[in-house]
């Protein structure tokens, strides 16, 4: 186990390092000048001379290698540089925005899962009927729907049926947590509406291929109740690619929060992202992406080491 | 066998259900009245019109003789109002009520200094003033703010500003002169990006400092002769040459007074935490949290040195950038208003708000956002050929732009947009008139003779570029059939970032440069509705807009001419003589096609709203109450 765990994290540091080179040159390589952006803004006039005394300021007039060396070199200390936007360190306002987005993300997968995993196991002990086609309805309309556009209708239905919208703002966690909740089930149930549907059907495929296993007809003869036999036999095996699933749909759902945390006003790292990204604000963009890469890459790999402790075939291998 | 199992799945299912269920019904109770059934008691009284209001004193009535500003130059141009009335209000101003507002984007300053960006001016301007600022009820006309009146002298090249006095900031320090010329300093120092903060610098003399190269010195060396303390409250500016256009441009909400006691201990204004730890601002409103991506806050400055405003008790700005979210939240009533004469909504789905909200909110115009035209980059061919470019001016259809891309919000202009000839004249001339009328059918006929003339009977291949924002690609979409149908113009049209766009079109800057792209589609936005922006946007070398530097003499000595007239007829007439010239296109780079309109929604019981004549500026909110 632990030279499967060295090997996977070994793994690890090149792979941050070539985010960080793909970051840094991808943003390069794209059109589009900070300081013009910043002169422009709403088609606002400048002249040469600003345009050329902000490129100084900003540090974008040096060439290339000195600025990701200085990235890089910042990164490390835990300094992601001072934003080209609000003037402001990137840290100050990434402090504030991850949690938030952690959270949306924790509910977002949280619901999907407490959701689709006894969905996902009723429509494979009930097969063919009612529930499952049910199931299988809901699965593939979930599936099918993409994330920003399941969020405008939950939003729609709500203004349409109830003339009701969760509470403008958003409230601390810890300050209040009724209206925190309040304000972030809707976008969560949003959010996590495809993963509920993925993870449902991944669990029923998965269940039902392990109820058809030996070792279950075994616990039945031995006189196992039926709970038991589902749920210590069944379920616990059946939950090693769901655990897969989970962790890669984790990531991905930050992939969706940037959508999600638009259409409902959540001061989250993905709306952070949209508005870096229209504002060319390149040290914002690159810490959003690396930290998000790096939260993919570490949640990726305590996956691969949790596999690797469940099922012992796996570190042998 | 399976029966144990089901029912635990089956109450687990039910929990999930009814938690989810909860949450939403434990929310549907209505939003809370904003008005605020807490306010206090004296809250609700009636008070009499704001003294400072009366006693701020617009420039007619100081002396001397010669005008203390000059008046604005042009009427601006006139176009029906398309919303009905406010009603009238059912008694005077009430104070009290919190006031939910949308903005259409995150801040980007807290600071003036170099802000260009009207996200940001919303949010700054309620906590400063300025020292001149636009009547809140005649909109056009320059007023006090915190000076209470000023002179000009003879030949107009100086203004002395004779400030309130007894104004303190929220810190107790009191607001002087020093604090005056510190931020004005700041303003005009080349140093410093101008944005729309220093947009007078075009007409005060320069700011010079050490050294200008490289920054590496960016002390003032001339100040006393640009702005000059005189005593606590009195401050002189000093212009390079007679503006009636420059006053304008210090009342704009970007030309904000600072503390200058902070500003001098090197804290960052910019930065919110620092305004709300060291609480030195002088507006209505004083910032209470701001929690960015999501909203900020202001609560009424109980010491506004402006009796009796401003009206609302607090003010919460949430930052919906989404349309539909926008469109949401009104219909559910959860917001106010939009703080802005911007929502990112189209004109439509203006309208169909104020439809499906069944009036409960307005959609007031703002007709003086942007100018629109097609830039030709003169530097290459064909356009090089002023006979081409002739012929595009005759063959473009305003109205179909207008109807089609701007959803026929906006009207066709031409270069001076009704600053100088009325947009009812300017409607007559050759290009203008609508394709399917006979004086439209000899224009087309014209262009093609042109083009024929040119040496293109059938016209050429072209790229068109926009940026992908607002309603760029329309546009152009719908001049790239009007040129194919009429003139055999064709070609794709390409789509960049915003940022992309404006560095492609920089390309053609450099002297030696062709530039990279051919045609492109965009608007230069107006701060103030004056002729002079419109020079310095796109007719003059180095102006926003023209990236060819296009330059001629005669465009230079009418815009030399005019802007030293202090007479509004006679400069009006020059610019009408310079607008006729630049319409003929016997040579010009922009082509000018519409003027949008802009709209503020706001709730019918929200009263003292008078539309501003362009978008960027009336952000303070002292005089909004709520008539409930």
């Amino acid at each position: 186990m632990r030279q499967y765990a060295i090997k996977r994290i070994g793994l690890f540091i090149p792979t941050v390092l070539l985010v960080t080179v793909i970051v840094f040159v991808v943003m390069r390589l794209i059109p589009g000048d900070p300081a013009l952006a910043i002169l422009s803004a709403d088609d606002a006039a400048y002249t040469e001379d600003e345009l050329r005394l902000l490129r100084i300021e900003l540090g974008t007039d040096r060439p290339l290698v000195v600025q990701y060396i200085d990235w890089v070199s910042g990164l490390v200390r835990g300094d992601f540089g001072t934003s080209f936007w609000w003037g402001g360190p990137v840290m100050d306002r990434l402090g504030e925005r991850i949690p938030v987005t952690i959270e949306l993300a924790v509910l977002g997968i949280g619901l999907a899962v407490v959701c689709a995993v006894p969905l996902g196991v009723l429509s494979a002990i009930k097969p063919d009927s009612p529930i499952d086609y049910l199931s299988r309805v809901f699965t593939l309309v979930g599936i099918s729907i993409p994330t920003f556009f399941s969020g405008i209708l939950l939003t729609l239905i709500l203004i349409r049926s109830f003339g009701w919208l969760p509470p403008l703002g958003y409230a601390d966690i810890w300050e209040d947590p009724w209206a925190n909740v309040k304000q972030l089930m809707l976008p969560a149930l949003a959010l996590g509406f495809y993963d509920m549907a993925f993870i449902a059907r991944v669990t029923r495929s998965s269940m039902m291929e392990i109820l058809r296993e030996d070792y279950m007809r075994t616990a039945r003869a031995k006189g196992l109740a039926e709970r038991l036999v589902l749920s210590r036999h069944g379920l616990k095996n059946a939950v090693l690619p769901i655990l897969t699933i989970s962790g890669w749909q984790f990531g991905r759902l930050f992939g969706g929060t940037v959508i999600i945390e638009k259409i409902f006003l959540i001061p989250g790292v993905g709306q952070l992202l949209i508005d870096a990204v229209y504002q060319r604000d390149f040290p914002t963009i690159q810490a959003v992406i690396v930290i998000v890469a790096l939260s993919i890459v570490v949640i990726n790999l305590l996956v691969d080491l949790l596999y690797g402790w469940l099922d012992p075939r796996i570190r042998y291998a | 066998m399976l029966s144990s199992l089901k029912p635990a799945l089956i109450v687990g299912l039910v929990i999930v259900t009814l938690m989810l269920l909860g949450v939403a019904c434990g929310g549907a109770e209505a939003p809370a009245a904003s008005t605020g059934a807490s306010a206090p008691a004296e809250a609700t009284e009636t008070p009499a019109q704001p003294a400072a209001q009366a006693t701020a004193v617009p420039h007619t009535a100081t002396p001397p003789p010669e005008a203390t500003v000059r008046p604005t130059s042009t009427p601006a141009p006139t176009i029906a109002a398309r919303t009905a009335p406010t009603p009238l209000p059912s008694s005077g101003p009430k104070h009290g009520g919190t006031v939910r507002m949308a903005a259409y984007a995150d801040t980007k300053d807290w600071d003036p200094l170099g802000s260009s960006s009207l996200s940001s001016v919303i949010s700054y301007s309620q906590l400063y003033n300025q020292l001149v600022q636009f009547d809140n009820v005649d909109t056009g006309l320059v007023v006090g703010d915190l000076a209470e009146s000023w002179e000009v002298n003879p030949d107009g090249t100086q203004y002395t500003f004779h400030l309130h006095d007894g104004v303190t900031w929220t810190d107790g320090e009191a607001l002087d002169a020093d604090d005056v010329v510190t931020s004005m300093l700041r303003y005009g120092n080349p140093c410093n990006g101008r944005g729309r903060s220093g947009l007078w610098r075009q007409y005060a003399i320069p700011v010079e400092v050490v050294n200008i190269t490289d920054k590496t010195d960016c002390t003032v060396t001339n100040a006393d002769q640009v702005v000059r303390k005189i005593d606590d409250l009195t401050v002189e500016f000093n212009l390079a040459f007679a503006s009636g256009a420059f006053i304008k441009f210090l009342a704009i909400d970007y030309a904000k007074v600072l503390p200058g006691h902070l500003l001098e201990q090197g804290i960052d204004l910019n930065q919110s935490e620092n305004i709300l730890a060291h609480g030195a601002t002088s507006g209505p409103f004083i910032l209470e949290e701001y929690q960015s991506g999501n909203h900020y806050k202001v609560n009424r400055n109980p010491d506004y040195f402006k009796d009796g405003l401003p009206y609302f008790d607090r003010i919460e700005h949430f930052i919906i950038t989404t349309p539909a979210t926008f469109i949401a939240q009104v219909e559910a009533g959860q917001v106010d208003m939009a703080n802005a004469a911007a929502n990112n909504l189209t004109a439509t789905e203006n309208y169909d708000l104020e439809t499906s909200t069944n009036s409960e909110y307005v959609a007031h115009d703002v007709f003086g956002g942007a100018t629109r035209g097609l830039m030709l980059n003169i530097k290459r061919e064909p356009f090089d050929n002023h006979l081409v470019r002739q012929a595009i001016n005759l063959a473009v259809d305003r109205q179909k732009h207008n109807a089609r891309a701007l959803h026929g919000a906006g009207r066709g202009h031409c270069p001076l947009v009704g600053l100088a000839n009325s947009l009812e004249e300017c409607e007559s001339w050759p290009g203008m008139r609508p394709k399917d009328t006979p004086g439209g059918q000899e224009d087309i006929a014209k262009a093609q003779a042109l083009m024929a003339e040119a040496g293109y009977p059938d016209g050429f291949e072209v790229q068109y570029t926009v940026r992908q924002v607002g309603t760029y690609a329309a546009e152009c979409s719908v001049i790239k059939q009007d040129l194919e149908e009429y003139l055999g113009i064709t070609g794709p049209i390409e789509t960049l970032p915003s940022a992309a766009g404006y560095a492609k079109y920089g390309t053609a800057r450099p002297p030696d440069a062709k530039g990279d792209w051919e045609m492109a589609c965009q608007a230069d936005g107006m701060t103030v509705y004056d002729v002079d922006a419109i020079y310095a946007g796109i007719f003059l070398k180095g102006a926003t807009r023209n990236y060819t530097d296009w330059e001629t003499p005669e465009v230079n000595g009418w815009f030399e001419e005019q802007k030293v007239e202090l007479d509004p007829e006679k400069r009006r007439v020059i610019n009408m003589e310079a607008e006729r010239w630049l319409h003929d296109f016997s040579n010009n780079h922009w082509v000018s096609l519409t003027l949008g309109r802009n709209f503020w929604v706001i709730h019918r019981d929200i009263k003292g709203f008078h539309a501003p004549d362009t978008v960027q500026y009336g952000f303070k909110q002292e005089h909004l109450w709520f008539d409930r």
